[in-house]
């Protein structure tokens, strides 16, 4: 923690944040909200739990804010604000929301993020981002641990900047993050005097504020987080690594501390892993492998993340490998899948049948594998970007890897002595619809049944009488669109499993109106002002398949259906597409992905504005706000669509940095009938388009979108 | 002339793993390295690269080979004097560490690293004195640890413990330094100090059994003979019910260092060897076992 000493000059009573706000050092009782100002001013942070009731001020002023949150309950939900921020003040209008810790030791959900090898800024590293909150929508993360190099090449306070705060501004508002230092970022931080932009950024717990034993550095630490005790280590320093340094003897005592039922611990350099870098044969691994893991495995260590090798991989159950060249052996304490959905979830029932390890250095940076074989103790390895979401409940682990298409391309389950599983296949849900639930149980002799739950109401009878492991197919039942949750019981009641997740389930499907690789009008020069209209004459603007980009186009990223080579030095394209439909729906949803900013127009009307302000002129660029590629999902009613002819008009533009790209891609799918309760504006439905059910569409190009759809082999378990 | 490098100071970019960074493996890196050198042969950057990589991969001899054509680049020296330490060849490395801190004499990690190595060649003096001087920049429980076992060494055994006592305060109370200060002062006969000290653990401790013995060692040093027994029979029971959630060696490890501290031997014995069965890794068992195996009689 370092607060920087206010300069009696240019103070200002309140500043809005040029980096963050961000939630640090979170637990039972308190909270630090952390955020940076350009000029020096005093700090004051406006929170409570209903609405803005009480403030509490920075001990310094300074540009660096530190502002420790009190006198919390455990496991609350609290508003807050920046003062400076419009309305923000006793009784305003909050800006950001944060929970603090349960209770230590307390068997709840918990749900993190991990990512590793993040740093750079990239249309990638956004998508991988997107793509985590994309698949956590129903249940959000609690925490973000990420694993280190969030901030390529050297960790600068700048690339900190761009790269880290502002990359993932929306998420670290609301979520505690919990670091492990990378080499890049050791590059200009010191582990050592725990100086330089890391250690400047991060508020850690050296004095074991979270939870753990207090390790007098924030350069390793270890918290708890209700039944989960996490430890983050430092590995690229060797002084860190050193067989009878302090480290390692402190990792020794707090693992012999602690009561709790999990442990995972983190940092940088992994044990395993043949990606970009090679166990085997680079020291830092090897160290942590032979120094480290034996004192983590001897405590039971559960999950192992690490990241600097830019690959994805996950190993089997395995335990006591630590010699140099690691060899599987009998190391490998369980060599199935680990899938509901295939041999099983792995069982771990004495703490000596082994732990997970993975390698998450796949979070932005570019993936590759140098060595020539995957290595003997990973199950899966996947040389594509992506993050892990792990959700641990009860006796229960589950990871998956959300790669940076969408796909959940790993997926492993881990039961303890009392554990029961089930997850359900979909990530869309429609009444009607059918859907597998995989379960299993580690309890023997009981048999298990399945329940439903809508909107808080009685738990209802899925099924029951189930054996303690198999999939069972449901019909989804129509809940008028509120969430429904699913639970697994043991037939005495005495254990249950609740499946992470409020998930809405449709009444109606959507369809697909046209697909992202639909032909759009793309014109990259100034134009008329009139050109969101729908009745705009485009005839001379060019012609072009979507995905577009203008900086170079990498097949995953962009699609590559128009590289707008010309358009290079241009900061602005203007797109439009005409689409017919012939009824109104209830509903429409515009799936898009844009760099840097783009603003929408819907028949003239405006519907989205992304990093851009009214009235920009031609050669402005989008907002600083906005760092990379931005996925939207937007949704709309019905009624701003027409029977017949249809018009979307977007401005995107590029961002700043020294490449920046100027991307665009869109999708667009409607869904139900239109009902005219619904709506005020819409004075163009007949009665008998609306009879219809469903859209019949007129589509352009009515090309069905496999580009993102690339199914992977060896997983089927979601 | 002092060196003037950002990093130098903090001793960054000069010491570690940095200069092997890049998104490959140090193998690979290494090869790019060597076909940049074919292009430019004088190159000291490209040069102390590649003998920092060698040293990374374990290639000693020929990492000191390469520096050779580096001589007059502090970095060089510094790789140099890591390299002879990893070789187990402390006494090379001083040398060229002492020029390398002639040049940035406030770096907290080279000061760290020539402790060390005065550490290893038996200079508890000169090692002491570059611990202080690494704690003017830096706060790092390693600093004070090796500090006091110099002082130890130097037969300064009060002002050690006193040290660590002092440094535990200031960092926060990290139990690392409360437990060597609990030790050292308990080593003393200042067993009420290592009470005090051991208190600062156990506040923040779910399960304290390990630190519940080292308080029974010093009731008993005060004593306090059924202070000491009790603390044992609650170190029990925390590690009891800590097995009936995790079966793991360590635990096991600590039930049957309890058990040697009550006397009974055939359990600790027996646990040691489910222990070491467990986890052959666990060395501290695998030593305690030796020790107390012979007639200690079957445990069941």
């Amino acid at each position: 923690m370092n607060l920087l000493i206010a300069s009696s000059l240019a103070l200002s009573a309140a500043a809005l944040p040029s980096r963050g706000p961000y939630i640090q050092q979170s637990n039972e009782n308190s909270s630090y909200i952390v955020w940076r100002t350009e000029a020096d001013s005093s700090g004051k942070v406006y929170y409570g739990e209903d609405g803005l009731t009480q403030s509490a001020d920075s001990s310094a002023a300074g540009k660096q804010h530190e502002v420790k949150l009190s006198g919390l309950k455990a496991g609350t939900k609290y508003v807050y604000c920046i003062d400076g921020m419009p309305n923000c003040k006793v009784g305003g209008t909050p800006a950001y929301s944060f929970t603090t810790s349960p209770k230590v030791g307390e068997k709840q959900p918990v749900r993190f993020w991990a990512v590793g090898d993040s740093g750079t800024a990239s249309g990638i590293q956004a998508l991988v981002r997107d793509q985590m909150l994309k698949r956590t929508k129903y249940r959000k993360p609690d925490l973000f641990l990420h694993v280190g190099d969030m901030a390529y090449g050297s960790g600068t306070f700048s690339e900190f900047q761009i790269k880290f705060f502002g990359m993932y501004a929306n998420i670290l508002a609301h979520t505690p993050v919990w670091p492990a230092i990378g080499n890049h970022e050791g590059k200009t931080s010191d582990s050592v005097s725990t100086e330089g932009p890391y250690y400047q950024g991060y508020v850690l717990p050296k004095g074991g504020e979270s939870g753990g034993l207090a390790s007098g550095t924030e350069a390793y630490y270890s918290f708890d987080y209700a039944n989960i005790h996490f430890i983050a280590l430092e590995s690229q320093l060797e002084e860190m690594r050193a067989e009878d340094g302090a480290m390692l003897k402190w990792l020794q005592m707090d693992l012999a501390a602690t009561n709790q039922d999990w442990i995972v611990a983190f940092f940088h350099h992994p044990p395993y892993t043949k990606g970009s870098h090679d166990s085997d044969v680079e020291t830092a691994h090897i160290q942590m492998r032979e120094r480290a893991l034996p004192i983590l495995e001897a405590a039971g260590v559960d999950l192992v993340i690490g990241g600097h090798s830019h690959i994805y991989e996950r190993s089997y159950l395995c335990y006591g490998a630590h010699e140099t060249p690691t060899v599987a052996g009998n190391s490998i304490r369980d060599n199935k899948d680990g899938k509901l959905a295939g041999a099983g979830a792995y069982i771990k029932n004495a703490d000596e049948d082994g732990g997970l390890h993975v390698v998450a250095g796949h979070g932005g940076t570019p993936t590759r594998q140098d060595s020539p074989t995957d290595h003997p103790l990973m199950y899966f390895t996947e040389i594509e970007n992506g993050s892990v979401v792990v959700d641990i409940q009860g006796d229960v682990l589950r990871l998956e890897n959300i790669r940076h298409d969408g796909e959940i391309t790993d997926s492993v389950t881990v039961l303890k002595k009392n554990g029961l599983v089930a997850t359900i296949s979909s990530d869309e849900f429609v009444a009607g619809q059918k859907v597998d639930i995989h379960y299993q149980s580690n309890i023997s002799g009981q048999k298990l049944s399945l329940e439903y739950q809508v909107e808080g109401g009685s738990w209802q009878t899925i099924a029951t009488d189930l054996a303690e492991k198999g999939s069972y197919s449901w019909t989804l039942p129509d809940t008028q669109e509120k969430p429904l949750q699913v639970r697994l019981s043991t037939a005495d009641g005495k254990y249950r499993y609740q499946v992470p997740g409020n998930f809405p389930v449709l009444s109606n499907p959507f369809k697909e109106v046209f697909a992202a690789d639909a032909p759009w009008k793309f014109h990259f020069a100034e134009t008329n002002k009139d050109w969101t209209a729908p009745e705009f004459v485009d005839v001379e603007w060019g012609e072009g398949k979507g995905s577009f980009a203008v900086c170079g186009c990498v097949p995953w990223q962009c699609g590559c259906g128009t590289y707008i080579a010309d358009a290079l030095l241009v900061p602005t394209v203007y797109f439009r597409k005409s689409f017919t439909i012939d009824s109104l729906p209830q509903e429409y949803e515009l799936n898009m992905l844009y760099e840097s900013g783009a603003t929408i127009w819907l028949n003239g009307k405006q519907i989205y504005q992304g990093h851009l302000k009214e009235g920009m002129a031609f050669d402005e660029r989008a907002l600083p706000s906005s760092i990379g590629a931005v996925q939207e999902s937007i949704r709309g009613s019905g009624a701003d669509l027409k029977v017949g002819k249809n018009v979307l008009a977007v401005v995107v533009k590029k961002g700043h940095g020294i490449r920046p790209n100027l991307r665009f891609e869109a999708s667009l799918r409607t869904r139900g009938n239109f009902q005219e309760a619904s709506s005020s504006d819409c004075s163009c439905a007949t009665a008998s388009s609306r009879d219809h059910g469903f859209l019949a569409l007129s589509l352009i190009v009515p090309l069905l979108v496999t580009r993102r759809r690339r199914k992977v082999t060896k997983d089927a378990d979601i | 002339m002092r060196l003037h490098l950002a990093g130098a100071a903090l001793g960054l970019s000069l010491l570690g793993p940095q200069l092997a960074s890049a998104h490959e493996g140090a193998p690979l890196v290494l090869k790019k390295v060597d076909k940049a050198l074919a292009k430019k042969p004088d190159s000291s950057k490209l040069l102390i690269k590649k003998a920092d990589l060698q040293r990374t991969l374990g290639l000693h001899q020929e990492a000191l080979e390469t520096l050779k054509a580096v001589p007059k680049e502090p970095q060089a020296w510094l790789i140099e004097a890591r390299t002879y330490q990893q070789m187990g060849e402390a006494r090379k490395a001083l040398p060229s560490l002492n020029r390398f801190l002639e040049k940035a004499p406030e770096s907290p990690t080279a000061l760290w690293l020539r402790a060390r190595i005065h550490r290893e060649i038996g200079k508890p003096a000169a090692a002491l004195a570059d611990y202080q001087s690494a704690m003017k920049r830096s706060q790092h429980p390693d600093l004070y640890l090796g500090a006091a076992e110099m002082m130890k060494q130097l037969g300064q055994g009060k002002q050690a413990c006193q040290s660590l006592e002092a440094a535990s305060h200031k960092l926060s109370e990290a139990a690392i330094l409360l437990e060597s200060g609990a030790l050292c002062y308990l080593k003393l006969n200042q067993a009420q100090k290592t009470l005090e000290l051991t208190q600062g653990i156990l506040k923040k401790a779910q399960n304290g059994a390990r630190w519940l013995v080292i308080q029974s060692q010093a009731q008993t040093k005060l004593g306090q003979k059924a202070e000491a027994q009790k603390s044992l029979e609650q170190a029990l029971s925390q590690v009891q019910s800590q097995l009936e959630k995790r079966t793991a060696p360590s635990v096991l490890l600590q039930r049957a260092q309890i058990y040697l501290a009550l006397g009974k031997k055939p359990e600790a014995v027996a646990d040691l060897q489910e222990a070491t069965r467990r986890a052959p890794f666990l060395k501290e068992a695998q030593k305690l076992l030796m020790q107390h195996s012979k007639g200690a009689g079957a445990a069941q």
